[in-house]
């Protein structure tokens, strides 16, 4: 893959692995999956693998408080939460990366430093104005963590490279502090090269004990990212396999139905 | 704008040179220039028709003209950044006007009371407009072209065609339009303190911010937990007060308000709003805009009276203008773009 070898494409750093951040039990949405279950630590990267349909970008719907769920519960630090909306999600510090870039991540016409700071803008205002400094200053620090290329944080985000507006949305994110990041499809539309630098970022944030769940449909990917590959097929958790014991084939198998869960 | 403009090294090299910075700021100050450069050729030729038209009072006459239509545009704008429209405000504006008027005519409150009712009444019109869209999700354009006729057949039902004529109203009431501070009518410095309140705000507050991102991008928005449909309640809401505050001044302004007091004024605000850069489509566009062209509308119609040239002229040269800008901010928008494209992605 131009010369590259799989370990710069997947630069897995060490991470202690912690408590159980959120865990996930019987989790179902009517239609759509049914008996969901499983946990994610801190510091741990849990692969969502399966076909398109299998329901992965359903689950985090659900449990960003986009949709509800019809059954199961969730719990967040061991204990049940009760997410009602994204506002719920952020407040108990989940956060969601989606697959549309374009459709739900960004706002193309704003400045990276109004996207980065867009879900704390409340916060970031003082007797209703906001602070601008503030607000340049922390787009710069996380444009400077996630290394992301610009002619500075006032450039408008719809100027910027797929890689680069990824990584704006990741900061947006990550500004409000989250301990579980929901990762959909997070390299979809991305060069290769930016493709590196967005697995650096995943594991640098799961070594600072982040919780993170990688929705992904290439299998190299999540091979390469997870420590815990769960696989979906038609809504129900078909297989869940260790980095040690998983391999393309037997989530290949399992993603398609063709394997003892 | 050729192809060949754009890909010469020199353009790239201007947005380059402007850090790409702030390109939605940029384009409304190109927008906002522009206006102001049509209008400054409106009142050059004019004035070499016509040198009439170049005088303190005839400007002052113009802004008087604008100011209500101007309070109006600055609620309507709010809306129309949230990818909403609100048709019902000539409705709103006409009910509270005659109400106000008729409250004031019968002695039944007196001025600050009358002027504190019809501020409510336009609130409370403009609450039922945001329910009826962010509550019953009813699409905007729809839901108040019904309220247009009903908030219309309210004020036909309460005034019954009765008048209410300056003979009946209170002296301090009149006051308020022929009034000024330090040398200013009344109504002109009422009417740039709204937008200058409101201008400052939708720039600089988070909330601001999030009226913007709905218009900007509403499925975004939502993700990052933006409460969405309460913003576009209370945009709604803004606007009525600013519809109600147009009401409360009407009588003052006019002297007489009867059933039909401001019909047809939504169609006046919105061509302003649009003849101002502010995108019917949401997201983009400025209060100082949308009243620069309510200043241009009404300068160019005040022109066309003094000019002695018919009311066909006036809507042609209306409507060709709200074409242009269109035409011209559709153009503005794709060509940075497309610099933005080209220089952005590396």
């Amino acid at each position: 893959m131009v010369g590259r070898r799989l370990e710069t494409l997947f630069p897995k750093e060490h991470a202690t692995i912690g408590e159980v951040a959120l865990e996930v039990r019987g989790l179902a949405r009517k239609g759509v999956f049914s008996d969901v279950s499983f946990q994610v630590r801190h510091g741990e990267i849990v692969g969502l693998a399966g076909l398109v349909g299998a329901g992965r970008t359903e689950v985090a719907r659900v449990l960003f408080g986009i949709d509800r769920a019809d059954a199961g519960e969730v719990l967040v630090a061991g204990k049940r939460a009760d997410i009602n909306s994204p506002k719920d999600a952020m407040r108990l510090g989940i956060v969601y990366v989606p697959e549309d870039r374009h459709e739900q991540g960004l706002v193309l016409d704003f400045s990276i430093a109004a996207n980065v700071s867009l879900p704390i803008v409340q916060k970031l205002s003082r007797l209703l104005v906001v602070d601008r400094a503030q607000e340049r200053r922390l787009a710069a620090d996380y444009s400077k963590q996630l290394q992301v290329r610009s002619t500075g944080v006032d450039q408008t985000a719809s100027g910027l490279s797929g890689g680069n507006q990824q990584k704006v949305v990741i900061a947006k994110w990550l500004a409000t502090r989250p301990t579980v990041l929901l990762l959909d499809e997070p390299t979809q539309g991305v060069d290769i090269g930016a493709k590196a630098e967005v697995h650096r970022i995943i594991s640098q944030l799961a070594a600072q004990g982040m919780a993170i769940v990688l929705i992904s449909s290439e299998l190299l990917e999540v091979l390469g990212m997870a420590d815990r590959i769960v696989v979906l097929h038609e809504g129900r958790v078909a297989a869940e396999f260790g980095r040690d014991n998983a391999s393309q084939e037997r989530i290949m198998a399992a993603a398609t139905g063709h394997a003892e869960a | 704008m050729s192809a060949q403009a754009i890909d010469s090294p020199s353009n790239s090299a201007l947005a380059g040179r402007l850090g790409l910075e702030r390109t939605l700021t940029l384009v409304a100050r190109l927008r906002e220039a522009g206006i102001l450069l049509v209008l400054l050729a409106v009142v050059v030729i004019v004035t070499i028709q016509a040198p009439l038209f170049f005088s303190v009072s005839n400007f002052e006459q113009i802004l008087l003209n604008v100011s209500l239509i101007a309070i109006v545009a600055v609620g309507q704008t709010t809306v129309v950044l949230t990818r909403n429209v609100d048709l019902s405000v000539g409705s709103v504006v006409g009910l509270v006007a005659f109400a106000s008027g008729d409250l004031l005519k019968e002695h039944t409150l007196g001025v600050a009371g009358a002027i504190a009712v019809g501020c409510a009444l336009g609130l409370g019109l403009g609450a039922l407009n945001g329910l009826i869209v962010a509550v019953a999700r009813v699409p905007a354009i729809v839901a108040t072209l019904g309220t247009l006729y009903v908030y219309r057949g309210l004020d036909f039902l309460i005034a019954g065609g009765k008048q209410v004529s300056a003979i009946d109203l209170p002296h301090d009431y009149l006051g308020i339009a022929s009034s000024s501070v330090l040398g200013i009518p009344t109504l002109i410095v009422a009417a740039a303190l709204i937008a200058v309140v409101a201008a400052y705000l939708l720039r600089n507050s988070g909330v601001g911010r999030q009226l913007y991102a709905i218009g900007s991008n509403p499925a975004a928005a939502e993700v990052v937990g933006i409460p969405t449909q309460r913003l576009i309640f209370g945009a709604f809401v803004v606007c009525g007060l600013c519809a109600g505050v147009a009401g409360v001044l009407w009588g003052s302004r006019f002297g007489s308000v009867n059933a039909l007091a401001a019909s047809g004024l939504e169609l006046q605000v919105i061509a302003a709003v649009v003849v101002g850069g502010v995108n019917i489509f949401g997201g983009s566009g400025t209060v100082v805009g949308a009243v620069l062209g309510a200043i241009l509308l009404a300068t160019i119609e005040n022109a066309l009276r003094i000019l002695h040239l018919s009311e066909f002229w006036l809507l042609a040269i209306d409507g060709a203008i709200i074409l242009l800008a269109v035409g011209t901010d559709a153009a503005i928008r794709g060509y940075f773009q497309r610099i933005l494209v080209r220089t952005g992605r590396r």
